[in-house]
């Protein structure tokens, strides 16, 4: 629903986003000096601390993407975790992460909780998890976030894009899980969940971008330019009040299958989110052929809710050294015309040796938009799909520390925010078909 | 450097004495109050990736391994049938996403025969068992056939 425009426009309230690490290591030396436990850090142990470090530099031709500034080059990209296990009884296991994480204008490293939870283990075939819980999406959702997990730094963005990340990563509420085995068969892992979440900043870049492109919508049915051209009327600035989900629920089921080093993958899940937000927009009159004159300033408030749907099949083959994988993934939103969004991706892994692998992926996503991206003519075509090319290097230097390189060749420019690439909006030419982006990134880890 | 030297001793150490490097065999023991008697690798696999983690009468199964060493990559390589740096990444995984935890990690064989003796539902593995601790675990062979 929109609300009807208004002068008067009321302080805007900024993202909180609380929480900090520090708090975490603080609970760590209070436990450490006065809890009677006996604290161990390190691979196999009951009290379990782990965390990384990881610091990036990322840059790009052609056009701005995932921060506002990559044409520049930017060390804005970055992620600190830290996590804390204990396992009080026999089938009981808690566990709390807390991360920050930067990306451009993204996180801004403050820090939350990433993950919390209690493990109550029944049976081999069922346990439950409660919490915020991580839950399963594609083959690596899981692992997203933590970067020595493997070869690439950038997961291929037609399943792993950074615009879904808020509904995607973790949820509030619970999940049941466990593993079957049959000689016959192999083995299956399943996790079904359920729960909501609050989108921690509703004005990160892909918001933004929704926003925008929604309030251009509303400004140009209601307010249409004066057919003579001398009033106009422009967005000036859209916020994100909130972002909620109040329900998602959804599944994985994994099938380890009896040819060695061949697993099956499929997860769906499906939820709400509810938007809210206010804009702003000028009335623009003109005083002479490049003068104009802003005559009026309107407030508005717009809410509405999506459902939507993500399901996405995978398979992923390890043999020896080598690790190739391939997911197909569609977002399906039921009551827009933004269409359904899909993707794919075909990906090679070689382990050349403990401290060298490589890496390959060839991504390819859609927004099977019926009007192309913000209704853009058949010239700016390529805003409906983005084709990518990567390789990537891993170096682990020692058992803790790695470094890793990565090149990526784009076609397309669906996934690029025009809100990172200022004038765009109006100039979509100035967004480029084909582009590169250079990423590197060392991590620390223990 | 130091991690490039120590390989480049071993590999020569290898080369010369082949035979007293690695082992052939990887011993499987159990605490005694554990029924079971053979073990497939699958089932060692299981055990050692967190997926099985109760015996058929539900008692918990607490596996341990060597931190590192030949015995060590014997088990995982020709056993559980992965690289020592897959398995690894395997349990990073489990822990960074809050999915599990690895198995216990000790220095020595001997603190591995200790621990499993005295602790009900262990599970570990060794290259050989004293005669004199016999009696304290429940030993269940794994012989790894050479190609």
């Amino acid at each position: 629903m929109v609300y009807p425009p208004s002068k008067k426009l009321s302080g805007i309230s900024g993202v909180e986003n609380k929480g900090c690490i520090g708090l975490a290591i603080c609970i760590v030396a209070l436990l450490v000096l006065f809890a009677n436990v006996d604290i161990a850090i390190g691979f196999g142990e009951e009290l379990y601390i782990s965390g990384f470090i990881s610091q990036g530099y990322l840059i790009s031709t052609g056009n701005n993407y995932l921060v506002t500034h990559s044409k520049r080059g930017t060390a804005e990209f970055n992620e600190v975790a830290m996590n804390i296990h204990a396992v009080p009884s026999e089938r009981l296991r808690f566990g709390i992460q807390f991360i920050a994480r930067d990306l451009g204008t993204d996180g801004n490293n403050a820090s939350y909780v990433d993950w919390a939870y209690g493990d109550y283990h029944w049976r081999d075939c069922l346990g439950i998890r409660f919490g915020k819980i991580k839950f399963p999406y594609g083959l690596y959702n899981y692992d997203r976030d933590a970067d020595m997990l493997r070869t690439q730094i950038l997961l291929p963005e037609s399943i792993y894009t950074e615009n879904w990340r808020d509904f995607t990563l973790a949820v509030e509420g619970a999940s049941v899980y466990g593993n079957f085995h049959n000689c016959n068969f192999g083995e299956f892992d399943y996790e079904f969940f359920g729960g909501t979440l609050n989108v921690p900043n509703p004005n990160s870049a892909y918001w933004s971008n929704v926003y925008y492109e929604s309030t251009e919508g509303y400004i140009g049915g209601y307010y249409p330019d004066s057919p003579d051209g001398n009033v106009i009327y422009m967005l000036e600035e859209a916020e994100g009040i909130s972002i909620k989900m109040p329900w998602t629920v959804g599944g994985g089921l994994y099938w380890k299958t009896p040819l060695p080093g061949l697993r099956l993958g499929f997860t769906k899940f499906i939820g709400r989110y509810e938007i809210d937000f206010r804009f702003s927009f000028h009335e623009l009159t003109r005083q002479s052929e490049d003068e104009w004159e802003v005559t009026e300033t309107y407030f508005s408030r717009n809410w509405f809710h999506t459902d939507y749907e993500v399901n996405t099949s995978s398979v992923e083959y390890t043999i020896e050294k080598w690790t190739v994988a391939a997911e197909y993934s569609i977002f399906k939103q039921y009551d827009n015309s933004e269409g359904n969004p899909d993707g794919y991706y075909l990906q090679a892994n070689y382990q050349a040796c403990d401290w060298l692998s490589l890496g390959t992926y060839y991504s390819n996503y859609n927004t099977n938009s019926a009007h192309g991206s913000g209704g853009f003519s058949e010239e700016f075509s390529y805003f409906r799909h983005q084709n990518e090319i990567c390789f990537s290097t891993r170096i682990d230097i020692t058992d803790n520390w790695l470094m890793k390189l990565e090149a990526h060749s784009i076609d397309g420019a669906a996934l690029v925010k025009r809100i990172q690439n200022p004038g765009s909006f109006e100039q979509p030419s100035k967004i480029k078909k084909n582009w590169m982006v250079f990423v590197g990134k060392t991590t620390f880890h223990f | 450097m130091k991690k490039l030297i120590s390989i480049l001793t071993v590999l020569l150490f290898m080369f010369v004495f082949p035979d007293m490097c690695i082992p052939k065999e990887v011993i499987v023991i159990a605490n005694r109050d554990v029924e079971a008697k053979s073990f497939d690798a699958n089932t060692l696999h299981r055990i050692y990736h967190g997926k099985k983690k109760q015996w058929e009468d539900r008692k918990k199964i607490i596996p341990v391994m060597l931190k590192e060493g030949s015995t060590h990559e014997i088990f995982i390589e020709q056993i559980l049938g992965e690289t020592v740096y897959k398995f690894i990444t395997y349990w990073k995984q489990m822990v960074f996403t809050g999915r599990g935890l690895p198995p216990k990690a000790l220095e020595t064989e001997k603190e591995v025969v200790d621990y499993v003796a005295l602790t009900s539902g262990a599970i570990g593995y060794i290259s050989e068992l004293p005669d004199s601790t016999l009696a304290a675990v429940r030993l269940i062979t794994l012989t790894v056939e050479e190609e």
